[in-house]
């Protein structure tokens, strides 16, 4: 016995349009994994795991949605998303770093302690169910589609004219020639490698650790800000949905490589956009959501098990590292 | 010995501070004053017969998923995925009571029992699997089935084991009564019509966990076993110089984790709630366990202790949910906290030894 749904989904995938649309939808959804991955990364390389990426995505998230709600201007939102993960990922940066704390424990605490307190203050503090003027593309679809005649040229130019699309896209061959080409690049991977070689050389080990947990962390943020106030306009509660995670798995999928983690995270997207629009195509299939929701999650473990069955670690990953 | 343990009750009562303050601060938001919520968080579950049994109900759930994280926290593995493997275990439980006849009740429950474990056990394969063989980060895998779990209950309810009269809602039928443990305590209340004795949700089931608790204890932490977990904990390559299979180690602990939480979730099904519904789904009893593995420095004893402690803070919360009207979000902010207090205490703790 076939399900209805695969049946349908299978028609539904021979037809060019909806592939079309879910590559411009995919780009839209990509800057979400895209900062957490490329922040992350660098993270990563110098030794430190943060698990708190999704506390601190959905705390980007809701700071940025506050502040666009309150004052109107999505920018200054923004702005607050990215002082504000900073500023916790400092903290996150001084236990795991400084202190030395067990960094799944303080992580995992870290991404609950991010959903509880954006929950409370959604509800407490802000306007449920207002949405916020959104900071994107100065184009809209239903304009372009007119003149163009097409919708799905429409959303493509839509998405590829987001400044914040763009910024991700150029994130990953910055982050290619920073560690690949540079001299910081090179004290992070001697941080992340071989603490004590790199102490020996004179590379203050603590403090590279400690710059790349923030940095980090306020990717992840902006992550969260382009979410509410760029990709929905609107904050929910635990609206990360596993992203946080999503892109901590595609670095994995990637070997702790950035361009390896884009393409893994660019597939990713594609089939969280495909399982949206078919699931968006029809009444029918809406009323079985769930059944679709599934798809990107197990996408992930696939693209683990495919890509990511030879990647090795930063050997100092989770180490702390005290100078002897 | 004796400053020894003053510094660690002096950590506890710091991470259980951390705990507290951080809900009282944010119950403030909703006009409650951090003292009056600090009041109704500690003496709300010893009020009443009614809430007191209710610490143990959320103990049964919780320390039979805590059983198997802790366990595998002795091998240095994190099963965040005990949510999942909990949803998983409870649609199975569901799904044999209504697809199988056996001629008697009891062999009934022991097959949906098990099958809910071993359902439970294939769904914690996958991450063990990757874990063991490739080094992939088990609490990245284990969180995304637990999304994957969620969909997969809710496919659940709208099919295989959609009840008969559900009016459009997802939710299950109800169990026979030959099927459910029986009550454990009754209580009596007073009516207009005289005293009348009434079930509370705790029932026979609390057996089955206590009794899994000590066979455990005794099988794993009272054993070599504990040592070889301890040592795959450590170092992968010492464990394999010792002549420790870490492969099969990591393995089959990530699925005896797997197994304990599916048999939680067919132990809440057959002991307290008798059907499923989608407002299950976000249950927490998985994020919950972990905290109690986490505080119970992955002993069993211990781990029973804290997993108390937490119960009577969840009832004590759910009872300063009612009365403010606040979210259920609201206890994660003091899990979360909690969390990050555990290895800051530990350190403090591991320096003053």
């Amino acid at each position: 016995m076939i399900p209805p749904e695969l049946v349908k989904t299978l028609e539904l995938l021979a037809t060019p349009s909806i592939l079309a649309v879910s590559l411009a939808v995919s780009l839209r959804l990509l800057p979400v994994i895209l900062y957490a991955s490329m922040g992350e990364l660098i993270t990563e390389k110098s030794g430190v795991l943060n698990l708190g990426v999704e506390g601190i995505m959905l705390i980007g998230a809701f700071a940025a949605f506050i502040v666009t709600q309150r004052y109107g201007d999505p920018l200054a939102g923004l702005l607050t998303a990215i002082a504000i993960g900073s500023l916790v990922s400092m903290a996150y940066a001084y236990m795991a770093v400084a202190l030395g704390v067990n960094q799944a424990v303080a992580g995992l605490g870290l991404w609950l302690f991010g959903l509880g307190t954006t929950g409370v203050l959604y509800f407490t503090a802000s306007q449920v169910g207002v949405s916020v003027k959104t900071l994107g593309s100065p184009l809209s679809v239903s304009d372009i589609a007119r003149v163009v005649g097409y919708r799905e040229a429409a959303e493509l130019l839509v998405s590829i004219t987001n400044p914040l699309v763009i910024a991700s896209l150029a994130l990953v061959p910055a982050t290619y020639l920073v560690l690949r080409k540079t001299v910081v690049g090179l004290m992070i991977e001697a941080a992340g490698e071989d603490p004590m070689a790199a102490d020996a050389l004179g590379i203050n080990v603590q403090r590279v650790r400690i710059i790349s947990t923030i940095y980090g962390g306020t990717m992840a943020a902006l992550a969260g800000a382009y979410l509410s106030i760029s990709y929905l306009g609107d904050f929910r509660y635990g609206m990360t949905a596993g992203r946080g995670f999503m892109a901590l798995a595609m670095i994995y999928a990637g070997s702790w490589d950035p361009l390896r983690t884009f393409i893994a995270s660019l597939f990713l997207s594609y089939v969280d956009a495909l399982q949206l629009s078919i699931a968006s195509s029809s009444l029918d299939l809406a009323r079985r959501y769930y059944f679709f929701n599934m798809i990107p999650y197990i996408a992930v473990i696939i693209l683990i098990i495919i890509l990511g069955r030879r990647a090795r670690p930063p050997a100092g990953l989770m180490k702390p590292f005290k100078k002897p | 010995m004796a400053r020894g343990s003053i510094v660690v009750i002096a950590s506890y009562s710091g991470i259980l501070a951390a705990g507290l303050l951080g809900v009282s601060m944010v119950a403030s938001l909703y006009g409650i004053g951090m003292l009056d919520s600090m009041r109704i968080l500690i003496t709300s579950p010893f009020s009443d017969l009614l809430h007191f049994s209710e610490i143990f109900v959320r103990f049964i759930a919780i320390y039979t998923i805590a059983l198997g994280v802790s366990i595998a926290l002795k091998a240095g593995l994190w099963n965040i995925g005990g949510e999942g493997q909990f949803l998983v275990g409870a649609v199975m439980a569901l799904y044999i009571a209504k697809a199988i006849q056996a001629p008697y009740p009891q062999l009934a429950m022991t097959i949906m029992i098990l099958g809910a474990s071993l359902a439970a056990m294939l769904w914690a394969l996958p991450p063990a699997f990757l874990k063991a063989r490739f080094g992939v980060n088990e609490i990245v895998t284990t969180l995304m089935l637990n999304i994957v779990a969620a969909s997969f209950t809710l496919y659940a309810l709208d099919g295989p084991i959609r009840g008969q009269a559900s009016y459009g809602y997802l939710l299950s039928d109800v169990l026979p009564p030959s099927l459910r443990f029986p009550v454990l305590l009754r209580i009596p209340m007073q009516t207009s019509t005289g005293i009348e004795w009434v079930d509370t949700r705790l029932s026979y089931s609390i057996f089955v966990t206590i009794a899994l608790a000590v066979v455990l204890y005794i099988a794993i932490e009272r054993s070599p076993l504990d040592i070889h977990l301890g040592v795959v904990g450590k170092d992968w390559r010492i464990a394999s110089y010792a002549g420790i299979n870490v492969f099969r180690v990591v393995v089959l602990t990530m699925l005896l984790a797997g197994a304990l939480a599916g048999l939680s979730g067919a132990l809440h099904v057959m002991g307290v709630l008798y059907r499923f519904d989608s407002g299950q789904i976000d249950h927490g009893f998985g994020y919950l366990a972990v905290l109690a593995a986490a505080l119970g420095r992955s002993r069993i004893p211990l781990t029973a202790l804290t997993s108390l402690l937490i119960s009577i803070l969840v009832v004590g919360g759910e009872s300063l949910l009612v009365t403010i009207g606040a979210t259920y979000a609201i206890t994660w902010v003091a899990v979360g906290l909690m969390m990050i207090a555990i290895p800051i205490a530990e350190k403090i703790v591991g320096e003053k030894r």
